[in-house]
């Protein structure tokens, strides 16, 4: 009976989170573009309802209404799935992220997330690397030359960003001393407990594969318009188009944001100022403001050539990883 | 003035006793056998004395009566000397002799006489169709073509219901229309062979190749190998329409090559035509050309440095140029009347007279540009990512730039000098003071370089052109006196002789003398020549035009092999072409 | 309200008329431009005119474009690649001409260009201009998304008042 309660929980959570999650996602569609328009001196999103608030339903109306061409040259097998690999993986990290501490509604204790395994950020980790298969997929079952050479690009950068994020996350993981992103959050108390004073290169480099991973503009090879048309998604029309900068640009900055937020800025701790919902005021406020970051680094620079990528992922970041993994030891074994 | 003296050129006879000079206002040309061509060229490039290295332009003209039929013209340029030649020899059996070996930038320019008149070049390394694709049976600027093409598909429209009157002057039948196959075809035989892992078609209707210029790239992984253009899908026959027009009528046809600098284009035609029929220009037509030229130039230099960072991924950057640039076409639509192609220029003046208030907008925008530019430099010039994009790429050496013909931006970006405002000053640019930035390195960065501190050097000529203006404040604006000048609408509709001077001018023509001419320009896309041969009639026999682009175009697959797709972007980019220009 | 019987049903318009409402909200055009009016076309993207307003964005691809808006001269030569990017694109989709040049030739009566890009693909709303002002193109899209809207409601889009033209210059006596 307990198992079955758990088990309707668990459902009940998931279906709630991947369904606001989608609207969160159709919805930061609109707050990128209001956002993009006003970095660029112009209003955006304005005449579909009030200041554009009805435009991504407008544009979900439009897509997945649209015609949805397979084209005949294509991998047919491989272009479904490519679509689906690409979105899955993306909305699955959420599974083992925590929003806040649990609270008491009603006499029940309701958990703000999943589940909360002891290997959270592994798993994250996991999670996220599948998603490469996607683009690779996409690329490849496209049978088109754009389209594959978006997909080797966006591969290449992936394999080289993966390993410098991994490498990242051993500081904040050696300092917290545990894999669960909650006891992660737990182990930083206070202003200064936060991990960015302790690990600032660590934070860095999360930063940057943040922008890799992602795909944003520094790195954003895989669908440079002047080069590749639209990269590895240039043949896919309709909803099967939506999801790759859906899972891509939104939910997946959305979701490492957040990653950002449990790792270095102490996740939902701060001053209790706003009663009982504080912890997640503080926590969306955080991922906002870096997913702002994000989205203003986005819209001011040029990009990086792929070569130019993958050498700082090797050559730059991955060093600066283990400069931070042994700094970090060497002040743990001193302070014992 | 950049032409060779008669002097010196009847000193050639000492070495080539056939040749024949014939001189037309400052323009001398020389005409040689057919023979004799290679070495006289070779001559003129190497003599110490005479040093023609730079390429201009190589065209020809059609003489449907005279036997042979066709006579090539060669236009070249001695930077030593700061003087110009046109060669003249005549195609026996339709055929020439190359000069791909002595000039590189002859190849397309060749292509093209092949595309036109069907010329054969000896020795040329690949005579394909430069403009119409390959299988295309006719030869468009031969006199005997009809510039309305044959119309033998029908190929009615598909929104005209059937059965009723058409809504506007329609024929259901059209020329023929190439198919995919026929493309094919014509790509075939710019790339024979695959060298590399893939053929990469790059264009013709894609984001990022500036219009309609179509690449095709022989890649081994994202290196590229190979690579070769294909020019032509904005071909639109401006030449050939312009046999059949008045000179007044092409004024809008300039306009349409060059759109982003279409006032400049305009200048450069206009002065052209000036010559030829020798008109005199009102001095306050001369400075408010200077003035638009260099509002045009800043105008042109926005865009390109607007597309230049989109294509690199700066996206913002490109929104920020187009503010300013809504600022520059506000002028210039409250002065020309029209936003983009203004058709402003008339022969002998300007359209109208500057409006009230036009000074005092132009004014507060100098004083706003300044900031604004180092606003796009801020972000830019010393961007590490943008840095390391351009620098390095695409360099251009003095030698290339002589070769293939070079002119503009991308030759100063190369060290070299070259520059029309100061070689051959028309309008009132030996009045105005101003500096001409050159590049060290001839890289995309440097390019960039030259463009930004032109925008700083054109804002300072349209200062000094504003004070000039405000004396000039009552002077006549367009030289009605003269009979090729026509009249202001307010004179024709006022007085009887205006109205038949107009009405004679728009029907028959400006009945210039016998001549021909070579007058250019400078553009932002490097010069802008027109080549006119008039025979006594009210329009030309032969329109040449010498497209910048077309020229700074043709370097772009030596620099591009064996670097990569990301860096074809920024290169083309820094060459900056126009599709409208290079294709006429 | 009231209900009516039949296949028309009251729900079924209304899911039309929401869909009708997601697509003209939502038009994405190809970023393809062929000559002058290009550039215009640029403009109404940019600052100052902002296409986005409207919910329009450029995409690069055609497979995920709605509209296809000619800008600029079509040449015979590149007739038959539009026509292969138009048939690239998914249903439903509309087509733009902007321009004189590709709505019929345009100044350019010669043996290398399209006279009228509607010989090769239908042509939903025509601009007027050489080249069209960006409000003339933002009355284009206008246009389109009421051509949309009545085509939803079973009707043809009524024809467009014809002014009578007036003196455009006054005649001194």
């Amino acid at each position: 009976m307990e198992l079955l309660a758990v088990i309707i929980g668990i459902g009940i959570k998931s279906i709630i989170f991947i369904i606001g999650m989608f609207l969160l996602a159709a919805y930061l569609t609109l707050v990128e573009r209001k956002f993009a328009g006003h970095v660029q001196q112009r209003p955006g999103p304005l005449h579909v309802g009030f200041h554009g608030l009805l435009q991504p339903i407008a544009d979900a109306l439009k897509v997945l209404t649209k015609e949805d061409i397979v084209p005949n040259f294509v991998d047919k097998y491989l272009f479904y799935l490519a679509s689906l690999m690409a979105f899955v993986p993306a909305i699955m990290i959420l599974a083992v992220i925590p929003f806040g501490e649990p609270i008491t509604i009603f006499g029940y204790e309701v958990k703000p997330y999943i589940s909360d395994v002891n290997v959270g950020l592994i798993l994250a980790l996991a999670f996220g690397s599948i998603s490469i298969y996607g683009v690779i997929f996409a690329g490849w079952a496209s049978n088109s030359k754009y389209p594959m050479i978006g997909g080797l690009r966006k591969a290449a950068v992936l394999i080289g960003y993966e390993v410098a994020l991994g490498f990242a996350l051993v500081g904040p993981i050696m300092l917290a001393g545990t894999f669960s992103l909650r006891e992660i959050v737990e182990a930083q108390q206070g202003f200064f407990g936060a991990f960015i004073w302790y690990q600032p290169l660590a934070f860095v480099v999360f930063l940057f594969s943040i922008l890799a991973e992602t795909g944003r503009t520094p790195f954003d090879v895989q669908e440079a318009e002047a080069e590749l048309v639209a990269g590895y998604n240039t043949e896919y029309s309709g909803m099967k188009f939506g999801l790759f900068p859906l899972a891509e640009w939104y939910i997946a900055t959305f979701v490492l944001s957040a990653m950002a937020v449990i790792l270095f800025f102490g996740g939902w701790n701060g001053p209790h100022i706003f009663g009982a919902v504080s912890p997640y005021i503080w926590f969306m406020l955080k991922l906002f403001l870096v997913f702002m970051f994000l989205l203003w680094v986005h819209w001011t620079l040029p990009r990086y050539r792929v070569d130019q990528i993958t050498e700082i992922a090797w050559k730059v970041m991955l060093p600066l990883t283990f400069l931070n993994i042994f700094i970090t030891a060497g002040i743990i074994i001193i302070k014992g | 003035m950049p032409w060779i003296k008669k002097e010196k050129a009847e000193k050639l006879k000492e070495h080539f006793p056939s040749i024949k000079i014939n001189q037309y206002k400052d323009n001398i040309s020389v005409e040689i056998e057919k023979e004799k061509l290679k070495e006289f060229l070779s001559f003129l490039k190497e003599n110490p004395e005479y040093q023609f290295k730079m390429f201009i332009d190589f065209s020809c003209v059609d003489y449907p009566l005279s036997n042979p039929r066709f006579q090539g013209v060669y236009i070249l340029y001695s930077p030593q000397y700061k003087e110009r030649i046109i060669i003249k020899t005549w195609a026996t059996n339709e055929e020439l002799p190359t000069i791909t070996d002595l000039w590189k930038g002859a190849k397309w320019a060749e292509r093209e006489a092949y595309d036109m008149f069907g010329i054969k070049f000896q020795g040329h390394e690949n005579l394909v169709r430069m403009f119409m694709w390959e299988n295309y049976p006719y030869y468009p600027l031969r006199k005997d073509f009809p510039k309305e093409g044959i119309k033998n598909t029908y190929l009615p429209s598909l929104n005209e219901p059937e059965n009723s009157y058409p809504s506007h002057d329609y024929d259901p039948y059209h020329t023929a229309i190439p198919t995919l196959q026929d493309l094919e075809v014509t790509q075939k035989t710019r790339m024979p062979e695959k060298k590399a892992q893939i053929v990469l078609n790059w264009g013709p209707l894609h984001p990022g190749t500036h219009g309609t210029i179509w690449f095709i790239f022989d890649l081994e992984g994202e290196t590229v190998k190979n690579c070769e253009i294909i020019l032509g899908q904005l071909h639109r026959g401006i030449e050939k329409l312009s046999e059949d027009i008045t000179y007044t009528q092409v004024i809008p046809y300039t306009d349409r090559m060059d759109y982003i600098s279409a006032i400049c284009s305009n200048v450069a035609y206009v002065n052209a035509v000036e010559k030829l029929l020798d008109v005199p220009v009102p001095e306050k037509a001369k400075w408010i050309r200077t003035m638009l030229c260099e509002l045009q130039r800043i105008n042109s230099h926005l865009l390109w440095l607007g597309t230049f960072a989109l294509d690199l991924g700066a996206l913002t950057i490109f929104l920020y140029t187009f503010r300013e640039r809504e600022k520059i076409m506000d002028i210039i639509e409250g002065i020309a009347g029209i936003r983009l192609n203004s058709t402003y220029m008339r022969i002998g003046g300007v359209r109208m007279d500057l409006p009230q208030g036009a000074i005092d907008v132009i004014k507060h925008f100098i004083k706003d540009f300044p900031s604004k530019l180092k606003e796009y430099e801020d972000i830019l010039t010393k961007n590490r990512i943008w840095l390391r994009r351009n620098i390095g790429l695409g360099i251009i050496t003095e030698e290339d730039v002589y070769s293939y013909g070079i002119t503009g931006v991308v030759a100063r970006g190369s060290g070299v000098p070259y520059d029309i405002r100061f070689t051959d000053p028309t309008d009132a640019y030996d009045k105005v003071d101003f500096e001409i930035p050159l590049g060290t390195q001839g890289d995309c960065y440097d390019r960039y370089l030259v463009r930004m501190e032109e925008m700083r050097q054109s804002l300072e000529i349209v200062k000094q052109c504003i004070e000039k203006l405000e004396k000039l404040k009552d002077d006549k604006y367009l030289a009605t006196d003269n009979p090729y000048v026509l009249p202001t609408l307010e004179e024709t509709f006022n007085s009887i002789e205006a109205m038949v001077k107009d009405f004679n001018l728009r029907i028959y023509g400006e009945q210039a003398p016998e001549g021909e001419i070579y007058s250019s320009g400078e553009n932002p896309r490097g010069e802008l020549g027109f080549y006119i041969i008039n025979k006594g009639e009210g329009k030309p026999y032969r329109l040449r035009i010498r497209s910048g682009a077309f020229y700074n175009l043709q370097i772009f697959p030596e620099l591009i092999i064996g670097r990569t797709v990301a860096d074809a972007v920024v290169l083309l980019g820094s060459l900056d072409p126009v599709v409208g220009e290079t294709d006429r | 309200m009231a209900i009516i019987g039949g296949n028309n049903g009251i729900i079924l318009t209304t899911v039309e008329e929401v869909l009708s409402w997601g697509r003209r909200n939502s038009l994405w055009p190809v970023s393809i431009g062929l000559a002058c009016c290009a550039i215009e076309m640029m403009h109404t993207a940019a600052s100052r005119f902002d296409t986005d307003r409207l919910g329009i964005i450029f995409r690069g691809s055609p497979r995920q474009s709605d509209v296809l808006i000619v800008a600029g001269t079509v040449v015979n030569k590149v007739a038959p690649m539009l026509k292969l990017i138009y048939d690239q694109m998914p249903d439903p989709k509309w087509v733009i001409s902007m321009g004189g040049c590709s709505s019929g030739g345009g100044p350019f009566p010669t043996y290398s260009t399209l006279q009228g890009i509607d010989r090769i693909i239908p042509v939903d709303v025509y601009v007027p201009g050489c080249p069209p002002t960006p409000q003339a193109l933002l009355w284009g899209i206008h246009q389109l998304q009421k051509k949309i809207k009545a085509r939803q409601e079973g009707k043809e889009l009524e024809e467009i008042p014809v002014r009578t033209p007036t003196a455009s210059f006054p005649i001194k006596s």
